[in-house]
């Protein structure tokens, strides 16, 4: 059985002709983006599920109370698991984890926890004693592209969404007492900030020595792309930005070279639909709270305020 | 600890634009290779040799239109200050090791080796920052050796960001207090083949950090480009004095 | 009785033993070979038509799968994904084990008179033989005639999409579907469709595939994009139609051709 596509020629065809007229298949623009279609457990603090577009994922947040790190008694511990099963493609295989799953869990690794989205000193409860681990479980259920957006769009959107149960503290120190969530309202993290990944796929339609050589700059960038827009691409490069201007994350692993100016034009160009993702969260988490207050009957308390 | 003094001056008393000792050595085993290199930048030091384009041991890796190019990447125990054993499944090495190799595809002419391995191997043997960079120095230079087809010279290089001054080549040390831009350029113009930032920097200082990593990579190039001359001179006049 | 939901573990709403009525059983029905009584394999809805004199009823199941099993006859389109020997590899369906179609399945095909596909192109094909055991065959030529009979290459001016395996049928074999004959209303095409899922479909010129000759022709790009852009829509259009609701057929036809 064959594991990967097979692009037919008439669509590989059809595919760069519709770029060089500036169209593409499935009608967007090329700076633009699917829209994500989220579904957030009502139930539970910490499970999302989310569409972008065909490609679906699943996110889960789980805390539970361990010993930090002798190095580092004041830290929190925070991980993020990346798994990519033969379920969302059968090209990705169970047993061994090919350099493309590396990647994706790499570069989703690097923009959320490297770049200390999740202050880690708030999950500190006893120095060098006991702190909270947070573990996001990042489950690809279909594969349509882009993986590196949605999955950091995703648990984003989950740690958010997260709620640890609330503890005290009883005999000065001695033992801590893990309140049932409904006993006591459970603690929201606290979110440093929002990195958001996008990730533009290059396309060149001339020459390719003199592309490399810089005389022409006729390559085509797209965001986003679909399957068969990254079976057919040149070249990538992920940048994660958060609404602060902050550049956290650039990664080109190869590909065709593309001109600083490019660069330069593409991270700027990013920051208004990283904004919009930025909002997205944020207005979706809300609308979340407070139908959820409603239904346990409590009054919508400060959020953030609290703890 | 200063990193970046009031005089401008650096840990090891380089000023923002200067590049560290850039030394680098081609055709360092011409008996067990058919392309070896040897360069240093500053600390950081690497081997690297290429076999082929060879036949591919396995019939998997032949691909009928272009020559496979396979890096191995093997960091020793003792190249850093802290005896270590590395797993060559670390994800970091995966991911360099991935990145090299989907660099190179594009700056060699693989489609002139159908059904070829390219195979590449790393030798580090002391690490003061900019590795990535200097893999790719190194590669390159070995690529030239084995005589492989190649668009232009992959010339890499790091650059930083200290408060609101961009420094280049940054060393272990300021590496580990700063966030790191890793480039790869290919030959003398602004295309980049080859992007890695791990770690924050401010959107709109991007430029200044570009800027001057950019030029760095130039200088690589030409340092990198003097040895070769060197050493294609010294060959060309043992073929006239036979 | 026909139209009804049958799902496997359902008697049928048919006796089969009745010696009166000659049964001819269609997919996802399955005869017992010992006891001949007949059963529902597959879940979905039920068809039996009868003939006027009572004397044969035929039935089957309409359902939808995931999975092409190729059958004898189907018309398929396929991809060409490598040579061996004397045939060609070809592809139904994606992750699924190649098919064969023999070089010397082509009319007036000889040793050295062979065809001449690369990787990558499209075919559209008879199964000629499916045998569960070996390896299935396709063939590009009519059996009736030993023409060519539309069966051949398709050629790179047309898009090829996929779509369930139900809706191909219904396209194909649906004399009363409205999809096509809505399409039609928009823009000229043609269209061959495998009961595989997959479509190719072209709209006009297509795309046209040199340059060269379009421009010595005196069209204009803005034109050949036209025949591009209206291609697109109509397989936009066909995919959305797997889903929606026959009152807003109208809709989705007039938001696919938006731009067009």
């Amino acid at each position: 059985m064959s594991k990967n596509i097979e692009v037919s020629t008439n669509e590989k065809t059809y595919f760069l002709e519709a770029l060089k007229s500036g169209i593409r298949l499935d009608s967007r623009a090329f700076d633009e983006i699917r829209q994500p279609e989220i579904t957030l457990s009502k139930k539970e603090y910490g499970y999302v599920e989310l569409d972008w577009g065909t490609t679906k994922l699943a996110v889960r947040v789980s805390a539970e109370i361990r010993k930090p790190y002798e190095d580092r008694p004041f830290e929190g511990l925070f991980m993020i698991n990346c798994e990519i099963s033969s379920m969302s493609w059968p090209h990705f295989d169970n047993q061994k984890n090919s350099n493309d799953e590396v990647l994706i869990a790499r570069i989703i690794e690097k923009a959320i926890r490297r770049s200390n989205s999740l202050d880690l000193e708030s999950l500190c409860i006893i120095a060098g004693e006991k702190v909270w681990c947070i573990t996001v479980d990042l489950n690809f259920l279909n594969y349509d592209g882009n993986f590196i957006d949605a999955g950091c769009f995703g648990v984003m959107l989950a740690l958010h969404h997260f709620k640890k149960p609330d503890i005290s503290i009883v005999n000065g120190g001695e033992d801590i007492i893990v309140h049932d969530v409904n006993e006591r309202q459970p603690v929201p993290l606290s979110v440093l900030h929002v990195p958001v990944c996008l990730t533009y796929s290059f396309y060149n339609p001339g020459n390719k020595e003199s592309n490399l050589k810089g005389e022409d700059d006729d390559e085509i960038y797209l965001l986003d792309a679909n399957l068969l827009e990254e079976q057919n691409r040149e070249g990538s490069i992920v940048i994660t930005l958060n609404k602060n201007r902050e550049l956290i994350q650039l990664s080109k692993n190869g590909g065709i070279p593309i001109n600083a100016n490019v660069l330069l034009e593409l991270s700027f160009k990013s920051m208004k639909i990283v904004d919009r993702l930025t909002e997205k969260i944020k207005e979706v988490i809300k609308k979340h709270e407070a139908e959820r207050y409603e239904e346990l009957n409590l009054r919508l308390l400060e959020v953030g305020a609290d703890r | 600890m200063e990193l970046y003094s009031p005089e401008g001056l650096r840990l090891d008393g380089r000023r923002w634009n200067e590049i560290r000792n850039f030394e680098c050595r081609i055709n360092t085993h011409p008996n067990s290779s058919d392309g070896s290199s040897y360069i240093e930048q500053g600390n950081t030091k690497v081997i690297c040799m290429v076999q082929g384009p060879m036949e591919p041991t396995l019939r998997s890796q032949a691909n009928a239109n272009k020559a496979t190019i396979e890096v191995n990447l093997a960091v020793a125990n003792f190249s850093t200050l802290e005896r270590k054993k590395r797993s060559k499944s670390e994800k970091r090495m995966v991911e360099m090791k991935t990145t090299l190799e989907r660099t190179f595809e594009q700056s060699v002419m693989c489609n002139l080796y159908p059904r070829t391995v390219i195979q590449i191997d790393l030798h580090v043997l002391s690490q003061d920052g900019g590795l990535l960079a200097g893999l790719t120095n190194a590669i390159t230079l070995a690529l030239i050796d084995a005589g492989v087809a190649m668009y232009d010279y992959v010339a890499a290089i790091t650059a930083g960001l200290h408060d609101q001054s961009p420094l280049l080549d940054l060393n272990g040390l300021e590496e580990l207090d700063m966030s790191t831009l890793t480039i790869g350029v290919i030959g003398k113009s602004e295309k980049l083949s080859l992007l890695m930032l791990e770690d924050k920097i401010p959107l709109d200082r991007l430029e200044s950090v570009l800027a001057i990593a950019i030029a760095g990579s130039h200088k690589i190039r030409d340092l990198m480009d003097n040895e070769v001359r060197r050493h294609g001179n010294i060959r060309s006049s043992k073929l006239v004095n036979n | 009785m026909s139209g009804s939901l049958i799902i496997p573990g359902d008697s049928l709403p048919i006796d089969s033993r009745d010696s009166e009525i000659k049964t001819t059983i269609g997919p996802g029905i399955y005869k017992n070979p010992q006891t001949q009584s007949i059963i529902p394999t597959n879940a979905g809805v039920i068809n039996v038509q009868q003939n006027k004199a009572k004397t044969t009823q035929l039935v089957y199941v309409e359902s939808n799968s995931k999975r092409y099993i190729p059958q004898t006859n189907d018309f398929v389109i396929g991809i060409v994904t490598g040579v061996v020997g004397e045939a060609y590899k070809v592809l139904l369906q994606d992750f699924s084990t190649a098919v064969l179609l023999s070089m010397m399945a082509f009319p007036n095909a000889t040793k050295k008179n062979r065809p001449n596909l690369k990787i990558g192109q499209a075919v559209y094909a008879r199964v000629s033989q499916a045998i569960p055991e070996i390896e299935t065959e396709l063939e590009c030529i009519d059996p009736t005639t030993g023409k060519e009979g539309g069966f051949g290459l398709l050629d790179e001016s047309g898009y090829i999409f996929t779509v369930n395996l139900n809706f191909a049928r219904e396209l194909l074999f649906n004399p009363n579907s409205i999809f096509l004959e809505k399409l039609a209303s928009r823009c000229k095409f043609e269209i061959a469709i495998g009961i595989n899922g997959k479509v190719w479909i072209k709209c006009g010129e297509g795309i046209k595939l040199e340059k060269e000759t379009s421009e010595e022709e005196g069209k204009t790009p803005r034109e050949n994009t036209r025949d591009l852009k209206s291609t697109l829509a109509a397989a936009r259009y066909l995919t959305k139609c797997q889903k929606i609701s026959v009152e807003s057929l109208d809709q989705v036809l007039d938001e696919a051709f938006k731009n067009v």
